[in-house]
């Protein structure tokens, strides 16, 4: 790194913070992801409070007067009667749940023989299904306590109905279970990097040869070297920005969310974010290095942003990938370069500790293989057909 | 001084230039003169250090070497590749500060390019909007800030209008009485009758004829510049047909 380098890269910067296009693509997928993010976890959550407090549509309450009366002191439970038609109250959103009670319900009840209910749901919409699995869970523990009083009073001991006793522990902690939903927030996050990244990379190589303005820059006392470093740079330094700026908006936005509800604790102190940033930088330092290499290959602009744009679905497909697996015992998922930001990520947002040694090896990566990049796009700095490429051959 | 000495560059199997020498002299304009495809802005990114000859060498004011020094030189291509997004004052500063003038000897270097040029009243606008004629003074202020000896310029007059060409004449007059080695290629007799002091005429590739605008139109035996040019093209022509 020497004088030269922070020239380029000033002017570099200078030069993208007046191009509309980029700013504009900065701010939208900066944007763009927490927002997203947000409205579906906010989503989930009026989902979950929905079925705090379920009203539930009842036709035929006259039938079983126990067991409404019994609903009625449930929390968080209201009974009203159903309005007619109730299939297309369902469909149309009315109701969120009905419980139809057959004719012969009370009859049969007392006969002690299996008395029939129905609970209609519409499993196109979630506050249905979280209403209607409330209520059969419901139905279900109603049906026991009367089952136990009907063995009680027979001189049978409850314990003979219940041959196997059934528990479930969860050793996933809250905060793993947080990281699951808040893996797609990583993705939006690396995508951000991406694009702004790509912008300035692209621009400053292929768009420089485009306009015509490489051969006066090439004919400064500046090595190639020197050129490509400096464009690296700024890059780097716009990637960087990105990444600030949605990891703040990401900040923000949960925040704001009801995420209690969901069960999910997600930390969003300062902390946190500066630990999330520690683990995506090596993405920031990485990418630019590769979009450079291929706006110097590309015969111009315009495909040098498609060059770039296949580098997006890469890097989207691994954070899929590491949603999926099982991030916490792959060892191999840390070596790869991306895959590995994503593990360290999820580890940040799992409540782990990242390891020194871990952090070492990713970016000491990216640095590699970005230097490697950088030579190969130096070399091709200093060739004839960079030169003369789109200029003619006088 | 820059001397060419026998300078050969070929692009893939096409020779773009066959064999080129000559020498400019301080002070003097020297003007590289021939048709398109003659081999003109080959032998001036030769010159600049831009491309690598095959073979021969570049001398700059001395110095030999197969890319020479680009300290001293100062280049204008046929297009100005100025950034739209800067200032013409910014767009001078970039170059100005990449041959390593920093400071206040910057800003007065850019002062006294701007001055030189005319351009003070432009000069804090982004160059997006600006003609022809502006942008060609804008890249050339550029590649003046660092005040080299030597001034390389490749059709500088191309689409420029009477009053911009006439701008860039007294620009390159004052800069020969400076003592300043200036090249100025272009295939407009008119223009290179007028500007240049010494001529090298040249064609596919080779240099067919050097001297003052009226030692050629004597050699030719011809009554103007042009025919001279006609001439001496057409008698390359016959020798290369077999």
């Amino acid at each position: 790194m020497s004088l030269p380098t922070f020239i380029v890269a000033r002017k570099e910067l200078i030069d993208a913070s007046r191009d509309r296009r980029s700013i504009a693509t900065l701010v939208l997928t900066a944007f763009f992801g927490p927002l997203m993010a947000g409205f579906m976890l906010n989503h989930q959550a009026a989902v979950a409070k929905s079925a705090e407090h379920v009203v539930v549509s009842v036709v035929g309450a006259d039938r079983a007067p126990l067991l409404v009366d019994w609903l009625k002191q449930q929390q968080g439970i209201d009974v009203m009667p159903a309005p007619p038609h109730s299939e297309s109250a369902l469909r149309s959103g009315q109701a969120a749940i009905v419980l139809v009670i057959e004719d012969n319900f009370s009859e049969r009840f007392r006969a002690s023989r299996p008395a029939k209910v129905e609970v209609l749901a519409d499993s196109t919409r979630p506050i249905s299904v979280a209403a209607g699995q409330r209520v059969s869970t419901l139905l279900t523990s109603f049906a026991n306590t009367v089952a136990i009083g009907r063995l009680v009073v027979r001189g049978v001991s409850p314990d003979v109905a219940n041959p196997i006793d059934v528990r479930q522990r969860d050793v996933g902690t809250p905060g793993e279970r947080a990281a699951l939903v808040l893996n797609v927030v990583l993705i939006f996050l690396s995508l951000a990097v991406l694009t702004a990244g790509m912008q300035i990379a692209t621009d400053s190589t292929a768009g420089e040869r485009e306009r015509r303005s490489l051969e006066p820059l090439l004919l400064n006392p500046v090595t190639r070297w020197q050129l490509v470093a400096g464009k690296y740079l700024a890059a780097v330094a716009w990637a960087t920005a990105a990444l600030v700026v949605t990891l703040f908006i990401v900040g923000e936005v949960l925040t704001r969310l009801p995420l209690d509800v969901l069960g999910i604790p997600v930390r969003t102190d300062a902390s946190t974010g500066l630990l999330l940033f520690a683990a995506m930088l090596p993405l920031g330092l990485l990418a630019p290095a590769i979009q450079i290499h291929l706006g110097c290959f590309a015969k111009s602009f315009t495909e040098a942003q498609s060059y770039s744009a296949f580098l997006i679905l890469p890097v989207a497909a691994l954070g899929v990938l590491s949603i999926l697996g099982n991030v916490a015992t792959s060892l191999w998922m840390r070596a790869v370069p991306v895959l590995a930001q994503y593990v360290m990520a999820a580890d940040v947002l799992g409540g782990r500790v990242l390891s020194t040694r871990d952090l070492l090896a990713a970016y000491s990566e990216a640095l590699g293989v970005a230097f490697v990049f950088l030579w190969l796009s130096a070399r091709f700095f200093s060739s004839d057909r960079m030169v003369m490429q789109g200029n003619g051959t006088r | 001084m820059i001397q060419a000495k026998r300078l050969r560059k070929s692009f893939g199997t096409k020779m773009a230039v066959r064999e080129v020498s000559f020498v400019a002299q301080n002070g003097v304009v020297t003007g590289l003169l021939g048709p398109n495809g003659a081999g003109k802005t080959t032998t001036l990114r030769m010159l600049s250090g831009l491309v690598r000859p095959d073979h021969g060498t570049v001398v700059v004011d001395g110095r030999d070497g197969r890319s020479p020094p680009l300290t001293n030189l100062a280049v204008l291509p046929e297009r100005s590749g100025l950034y739209d997004r800067l200032t013409a004052r910014e767009n001078i500063r970039y170059f100005g500060a990449l041959h390593g003038l920093t400071g206040l000897n910057l800003e007065r270097r850019i002062d006294e390019c701007v001055a030189m040029l005319g351009l003070q009243s432009v000069a804090d606008r982004r160059v997006a909007g600006f003609s022809t004629g502006e942008r060609m003074k804008v890249a050339l202020a550029r590649v003046l800030v660092h005040q080299a000896r030597n001034l390389l310029l490749d059709e500088p007059t191309n689409g420029l209008d009477v009053m911009s060409t006439r701008g860039l004449r007294e620009v390159i007059r004052r800069l020969r009485d400076d003592g300043v080695c200036v090249i100025f290629s272009s295939h407009v007799m008119a223009e290179v009758g007028t500007m240049c002091d010494q001529l090298v005429v040249m064609a596919l590739g080779r240099v067919i004829a050097t001297g003052s605008p009226r030692e050629l139109i004597t050699m030719a035996g011809t009554m103007s510049l042009e025919d001279a040019f006609v001439s001496l093209s057409q008698q390359i022509g016959a020798q290369d047909s077999p």
